[in-house]
């Protein structure tokens, strides 16, 4: 049985930059660990951990470097799903306070 | 044993391809207007696929060959998660496990080599704007350096000095320019400098902390902000303290270093494979290809420029760290004296869209100019007189300078000659 403490949940949510409630964190905590404890049955099996890709197997998939004007915003598409927008620009609350 | 300054450094250059990293959106970012160069890949929507631009593989490659790095003939991508509004995604695209190029070497003029830890390509970030607007503090965002190719090198803490460091950044700025990878220009952003600073016993044993130092604009900011934190942290262990672990600010007019209140960043940045991106697998034919395309080290064209047309170290060097000035000078050297033309050029006085004007009047000399020359330099004469004929290049380099390059130099050297073995020269 594994564990994911309420106190590793708030760090993760931290990270994931998630508002999580108290009971949120105790709720997740034990679906986490769910979750984990059913992922863990795949280390009963015998896997080769370095044939484990998540690319199968493809290799060298790149691109000439070429302007694809096709693909560029403009201005007012690139701001269309922005909350605030000053002048062009995207507008966040100051980072620094 | 004793503390030393131990010194490392990180550094960012953009490289000058045409497009972007991972979509075709133009990479020249500078003075555009704001978000005027995005697409759903740098905008990081949902479901935009990216493809690495081979170009900008090859030059990093190139970059970790240049400073005598071993290449990975596998490397990978990967995602590297944190939250800041400068980064579309929640995470940029950067390499962890396996960057193109580690294990490299740049030799200081005294013989001193500074490791090369890595060399690894990423996606710059948006650039933030703070602005107080009607009142509120605000931060702006604008996405058009989003994606733009950055190379990071990273050095060993093998630094022991602000005069060091600055040593490094030039002749690695040199190479980078001698590549025609990078502009290096550190007004427009376009390479970055991060030393990192502490006292510790050794580079394999270093202290319990060490301090970065951020959004250093100049070579002369890198060296002033290292000597002034070395200081700092120093009178701070003599009185029994340890430096704090953080990040500062470089402020210019006062030449001193501040506690940056940075937001707190976590540094949990959870890097996993970018799923998005499979593996780039290089054969080793393929990495001498690429040696092979590298240009001359900056260091061994100014050793074959003194060597070859007897120009000064120091202009010899000013002539290498400008390719469109270097390139002139190849071309053009054969039609006009060699020290001239470097002068000329390092002078800025010809214009290097052209070819440079010849007004050699193969007439005459004006022997005032040989006279002045000969007078001025009375011991060359004397080394002259007594066999040592190989002077005379020296002295025809002078009326060359003296004329502005204005006469043929077969001619000077002739009227030289002529009073050279004349009469004596009345002093
Ligand atoms: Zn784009």
């Amino acid at each position: 049985m594994s564990s994911i403490s309420p106190k590793l949940v708030k760090h993760i949510a931290k990270l994931a930059n998630l508002p999580l409630s108290a009971g949120q964190i105790n709720k997740f905590s034990s679906q986490l660990s769910n979750v984990l404890d059913f992922m863990g049955q795949l280390s009963k099996l015998k896997i080769d951990p370095k044939k484990a890709s998540p690319h199968l197997d493809l290799t060298n998939v790149t691109r000439e470097d070429k302007i694809d004007t096709s693909r560029i915003l403009t201005q007012k598409q690139a701001l269309s799903q922005a909350r605030k927008t000053h002048q062009g620009y995207f507008l966040v609350k100051a980072i620094f306070s | 044993m004793k503390l030393q300054p131990t010194i490392g450094l990180e550094i960012h250059v953009e490289l000058k391809t045409r497009s972007k990293m991972f979509c075709g959106c133009p990479a020249e970012h500078f003075a555009k207007p704001a978000n005027s160069q995005t697409c759903p890949v740098c905008l990081g929507l949902p479901g935009a696929l990216p493809v690495p631009n081979r170009l900008a593989i090859d030059w990093a490659i190139m970059i970790g060959l240049a400073l005598d790095c071993q290449v990975n003939l596998k490397s990978t991508f990967d995602r590297k998660h944190y939250f800041y509004p400068d980064l579309a995604k929640g995470f940029q695209i950067t390499q962890y496990d396996d960057p193109f190029s580690f294990k490299g070497q740049l030799k200081l003029e005294s013989g001193k080599v500074i490791r090369i830890t890595r060399v690894h390509l990423e996606e710059d970030t948006g650039k933030l704007l703070h602005k107080t607007i009607d009142g509120h503090k605000l931060t702006l965002v604008d996405f058009n350096r989003s994606g733009v190719p950055l190379v990071e090198i990273v050095t060993e803490p093998d630094i022991s000095s602000g005069e060091e460091a600055k040593e490094f950044l030039k002749k690695l700025r040199d190479i980078l320019r001698s590549l025609g990878v990078s502009d290096c220009d550190m007004e427009k952003g376009s390479m970055r400098l991060e030393p990192n600073i502490s006292w510790s016993l050794s580079a394999d044993k270093l202290a319990d902390y060490k301090v970065e130092i951020k959004n250093l604009n100049s070579f002369r900011f890198a060296q002033a902000g290292i000597d002034y934190e070395l200081k700092r942290q120093k009178a701070l262990l003599d009185k029994g303290e340890m430096p704090v672990q953080e990040t500062r600010g470089y402020q210019p007019a006062t030449k001193a270093t501040f506690s940056q209140r940075v937001k707190e960043t976590a540094a949990d940045y959870r890097y996993f494979p970018e799923p998005d991106i499979p593996p780039i697998v290089l054969t080793k034919a393929y990495v001498e290809n690429l040696r092979k395309q590298l240009p001359q080290l900056p260091e061994i064209v100014v050793q074959e420029l003194v060597k070859d047309f007897h120009l000064s170290l120091s202009t010899a060097q000013l002539l290498v760290k400008d390719p469109l000035k270097l390139a002139y000078f190849i071309q053009y050297n054969r039609q006009i004296d060699a020290q001239t033309l470097a002068n000329l050029i390092v002078n800025k006085k010809i214009d290097l869209s052209h070819p440079p004007q010849l007004k050699t009047t193969t007439e005459t000399v004006d022997p005032k100019i040989i006279d002045q020359v000969l007078k001025e330099n009375k011991d060359v004469v004397v080394k002259y007189k007594a066999g040592k004929t190989s002077v005379m290049g020296f002295l025809v380099g002078q009326v060359m300078r003296q004329t502005r390059g204005q006469v043929d130099p077969k001619l000077a050297s002739q009227e030289l000659l002529k009073r050279l073995q004349g009469p004596a020269l009345k002093s």
